[in-house]
């Protein structure tokens, strides 16, 4: 466990030096939020503000989660991680702790301005939990994705082919929170499915990951 | 028990044979230089070795055991070559700590310090990689390898980019490991080499022993 947060913190060290995935992310969220806070109308504002919100970090995430190993890839160190004595998996559980702590220091920074954009009369905490479940179960399947585009030259165009359908499960059960959300309360079913899908998601990523990851 | 062995090992990429019908060993301490021209097939015999590859054919064993399958064996490697695999945004030292920390080294900081002095990174240790030439950066990937105290130490073509006398200082030291680890060679330079216990040639896929 400890190699696992030594590769998550070398991660993050990394990034807030180069700032090359957290500034993207967070420009791109501020940009889609923006452009939708002015298109769309105030009479509907409340009925469409929270799925544009997950639509938001569905953007994001599918763009800026895999970053975590095209990243190692492209400066040819995912060899130095291979080369080293610690099974494919620490590798992939360090990649998506470190996308966790990014997406949750995203959402810190964009869900108050979300709220301020769109006004939203919404159960701030409530909704923070939710967006954080459902991106990690995000971050968990596209984490584990990202190892299969490595090698192909059109990478970021297959990613979300390869992620959507996976993550159908993921997204319609968010629409649903959401919807509640919207209607002053929690539907905690859905959540718990999310959990349970990244439960399962991680569990077979981690069993199939030591074979994806010899060439 | 051999550090490192080959049998009839094949690999393709595509369609295009890479290695075939490969078969040789390492023993424990001994030191074996390997030569060979451009696409000859030694980086592949070297990735096989070190675990980054798998073979499509035949079996590859490091100390009895099949490094792209057991990491564990991994800790008995050293592996070095042409790509340095360091992180950039990270500085030397980083880069050191953060690899000793997978390979679980003891006394880590005191072995850092010995490999800075003996590549004379000092001066560069708190620099960050992407700020180093191409010289430096061989000396911290080469300070890498050995940063686990290797039983099998590979080494492909790792002196490319170093100035003359740090090459010599490095294939000093080389020689001074000798009879204490076992260590595959890989160089286009025959000087390099001529001090070795014994010495292969690879030639389109294929090994041949080579008198010294």
């Amino acid at each position: 466990m400890r190699k696992v947060f030594e590769i998550a913190k070398k991660d993050l060290k990394i990034e807030f030096r180069s700032k090359g995935t957290i500034n993207f992310m967070i420009l791109f969220s501020l940009i889609v939020s923006f452009m939708f806070s002015i298109a769309i109308p105030k009479n509907v504002v409340n009925d469409v503000a929270l799925p544009l919100l997950l639509l938001v970090f569905i953007f994001v995430g599918v763009l800026g989660y895999s970053r975590a190993f095209l990243k190692e890839a492209e400066m040819e160190t995912l060899d130095g991680l291979k080369v080293s004595p610690i099974s494919p998996s620490t590798i992939l559980v360090g990649k998506i702790i470190y996308n966790c702590i990014l997406i949750i220091l995203i959402e810190m920074t964009i869900l108050p301005i979300f709220f301020a954009l769109f006004n939203l009369k919404i159960n701030f905490i409530l909704l923070f939990a939710s967006i954080t479940i459902g991106n990690l179960a995000f971050v968990t399947v596209i984490s584990s994705l990202s190892v299969l585009v490595i090698k192909s030259r059109a990478r970021e165009l297959l990613m979300p082919i390869i992620a959507f359908p996976i993550s159908f499960p993921v997204i319609s059960s968010m629409i649903v929170v959401m919807n509640s959300l919207t209607f002053g309360q929690l539907n905690l079913d859905p959540l718990i499915f999310i959990s349970l899908y990244s439960a399962m998601m991680l569990t077979v990523s981690i069993l199939v990951f030591d074979y994806l990851f010899v060439e | 028990m051999k550090a490192l062995e080959f049998v009839n090992i094949k690999k393709k990429f595509g369609n295009n044979i890479v290695l075939d019908n490969v078969t040789f060993e390492i023993e424990k301490k001994e030191f074996v230089g390997m030569i060979g021209n451009n696409a000859a097939g030694k980086t592949t015999i070297a990735k096989i070795a070190s675990g980054l590859l798998k073979p499509n054919d035949g079996e590859v064993l490091v100390f009895n055991r099949k490094p792209y399958k057991d990491f564990k064996v991994k800790k008995k490697i050293g592996f070095a070559s042409h790509n340095t695999m360091l992180y950039p945004e990270l500085t030397v030292y980083e880069n050191l700590r953060f690899y000793g920390s997978l390979y679980d080294v003891q006394g880590v900081d005191e072995k850092i310090e010995d490999l800075l002095k003996l590549f004379n990174l000092n001066d560069v240790k708190n620099k960050q990689v992407k700020d180093l030439s191409r010289g430096f950066k061989q000396r911290v990937a080469i300070a890498r390898a050995l940063m686990n105290d290797p039983k099998l130490l590979i080494l492909d073509e790792v002196t490319t980019g170093l100035d003359v006398k740090i090459r010599q200082r490095f294939l000093n030291y080389l020689f001074e490991l000798k009879n204490t680890k076992a260590i595959l060679f890989i160089t286009h330079y025959d000087s390099e080499i001529k001090n070795c216990d014994r010495i292969i040639e690879v030639k389109g896929g294929r090994v041949f022993e080579k008198s010294i």
